[in-house]
């Protein structure tokens, strides 16, 4: 009972919504690097929110599958075929055993998610400290035991009406004259940013960052005019949504896989609400950061919540 | 517990950072006593702890805060209450371990000793008779920072950091003493190795080494214990 990775872009990981408890010992939380994307599709095939999913990257990911089974797929931007027939994405989707599912990424976004009925399985229990890469030839099984699952027994009749919209609430962009995308993220204000004055910093802040090559996982860093400060702090404890300044003046946005702790200057953190769009934003695109207040993103992470709750629910009555 | 010189700050949502002015040997064994605190009597949607340097970040779950409705400052003013239960002279029990060291295996001891005027004996002989105290874990899995390297010892990271320091590499960075438990990258002189294992994700806990922890290091003539 499994799925067999045939080919995929690297890194593609088996992820679920992270795992805690473990950060004093220095080991990350880890978890999907979009919540929306990979909430969606599990809730599309009858799962909770956080169930296993992989998650892929460029180029994209092909599957075959050993069993029957109900899949969906969201995130990045792609093509997606199932034994060269094109099907949608964020919408539930019956996969007969032996099928080749095949996504390609091709357009706007970076990291994409397969979810399948019942959620995929770690090999450890789902222990982060387990190795979590997918490789190719490597088999993933799925869980039967409905652990992950809402319960819901799937009708396939009604199953195939299951669609839903892509994450659109969390991903403020603009346009501005010329064409070019600004994508808005929501910061909350970091406890360093004292160390420069005030208008000084607030100015600097307020410019558009591209988003550099060098990313992944564990950071985002960023390019525009640098703010270089030579500082030597005792390394702290950090979180994903981070956004610390090293020495270079550019800013690093720490992501799903960060450390567990950081010596450079915090000067802001992603509200979780829009960390999902964070990392999303492909190399070479834009975003700028929009400072709110904790109340604010206090609701925004409830509204995140809300919106999951209110699709598990739509779903459930058309069962 | 003196807990006014602490200060608080939100950690994005949902975590609170406490910070001491200064680092003194009193703050790590402060945040142990803290860290045990919480986990005997934690408040409702506690999640975990993590100390660092002279920080705590006290990491909680927004869905499980129930009626509170600024989940910030009631956590700060929680730990707060819990460091005045705690006396101010309070000694914690910490626990011993002794870390066997292979130094015949060493890309830069004999620079180190070049640098600080030591002979390789004297050297040696000053890092193992240290009594060192982890103040956190981090950078990597089961990577304990050792504060108490001798004086003489201390020396500034490398300026070019390795893409591959062995696993077991036992290393010095300006005042602090680390052991790297997986291969990776590192900036720090590496002047011995350990055959200990520092970190298994089949064990509860994963890391050999914790924060609170006495560390000694052992000469042995043998790479293998």
């Amino acid at each position: 009972m499994a799925v067999e990775i045939v080919q995929f872009g690297a890194p593609a990981s088996l992820q679920n919504f992270g795992q805690t408890g473990l950060r004093a010992y220095g080991v990350t939380v880890g978890g999907v690097m979009d919540k929306d994307s990979a909430a969606i599709p599990n809730l599309l095939v009858g799962n909770e929110v956080e169930a296993a999913v992989i998650e892929f990257t460029q180029p994209g990911l092909t599957v075959r599958f050993l069993q029957d089974a109900w899949v969906a797929v969201g995130g990045a931007q792609m093509s997606v075929t199932l034994d060269g027939s094109e099907i949608s994405m964020w919408r539930a989707v019956f996969v007969e055993r032996g099928c080749v599912l095949r996504c390609a990424l091709n357009g706007d976004g970076v990291w994409a998610y397969l979810a399948v009925a019942g959620g995929f399985c770690f090999a450890n229990d789902g222990a982060i400290t387990s190795d979590r890469g997918v490789v190719s030839g490597m088999r993933l099984s799925i869980a039967t035991d409905g652990h992950h699952s809402t319960g819901t027994s799937l009708n396939p009749k009604r199953m195939t009406q299951m669609r839903a919209q892509p994450p659109q609430r969390n991903r403020q962009r603009i346009q501005r004259d010329g064409g070019t995308t600004v994508h808005l993220i929501r910061v909350l204000p970091g406890e360093h940013v004292s160390l420069w004055p005030t208008a000084l910093f607030a100015d600097w802040f307020k410019q558009p960052f591209r988003v550099s090559h060098q990313r992944n996982r564990i950071g985002y860093r960023l390019e525009g005019k640098p703010l270089p400060l030579n500082t030597n702090l005792p390394s702290q404890p950090v979180v994903a949504g981070t956004v610390q300044l090293p020495p270079s003046g550019l800013p690093i946005v720490l992501q799903a896989d960060c450390q567990t702790i950081g010596g450079y200057p915090v000067i802001a953190h992603v509200i979780e609400a829009d960390l999902g769009a964070m990392a999303q934003v492909g190399a070479g695109q834009l975003v700028c950061f929009q400072e709110v207040t904790m109340e604010m993103a206090r609701a925004a992470w409830m509204r995140q919540r809300m919106d999951w709750q209110q699709l598990k629910v739509g779903l459930a009555c058309c069962r | 517990m003196q807990e006014n010189v602490v200060n608080w700050q939100a950690l994005g949502e949902q975590a609170v950072i406490l910070q001491w002015p200064q680092y003194h040997a009193d703050v790590t064994s402060q945040i142990m006593q803290l860290v045990q605190s919480l986990q005997q009597s934690p408040f409702a949607g506690f999640v975990e702890s993590v100390p660092a340097f002279q920080s705590l970040s006290i990491h909680f779950d927004l869905s499980e805060m129930g009626t509170v409705i600024d989940p910030h400052p009631f956590v700060a003013d929680y730990v707060k209450q819990l460091m005045k239960s705690v006396p101010s002279h309070y000694i914690s029990k910490s626990r011993k371990i002794e870390i066997p060291v292979f130094y015949d295996d060493s890309p830069d001891l004999a620079e180190l000793c070049r640098l600080s005027g030591l002979s390789r004996e004297r050297w040696i002989e000053l890092h193992t008779s240290a009594e060192y105290t982890v103040v956190c874990v981090g950078f990597a899995p089961g990577f304990p920072y050792l504060a108490g390297l001798p004086e003489a010892l201390q020396m500034p990271r490398r300026a070019e950091p390795r893409l591959h320091v062995q696993a077991g590499s036992v290393a010095i960075g300006g005042a602090y003493c680390g052991i790297y438990p997986q291969q990776s990258p590192g900036g720090w002189h590496i002047v011995g190795r350990t055959q200990v294992c520092l970190f298994d994700a089949a064990q509860q806990p994963p890391a050999l080494l914790q924060t609170g922890d006495k560390v000694h290091f052992r000469a042995v003539r043998e790479r293998v214990e």
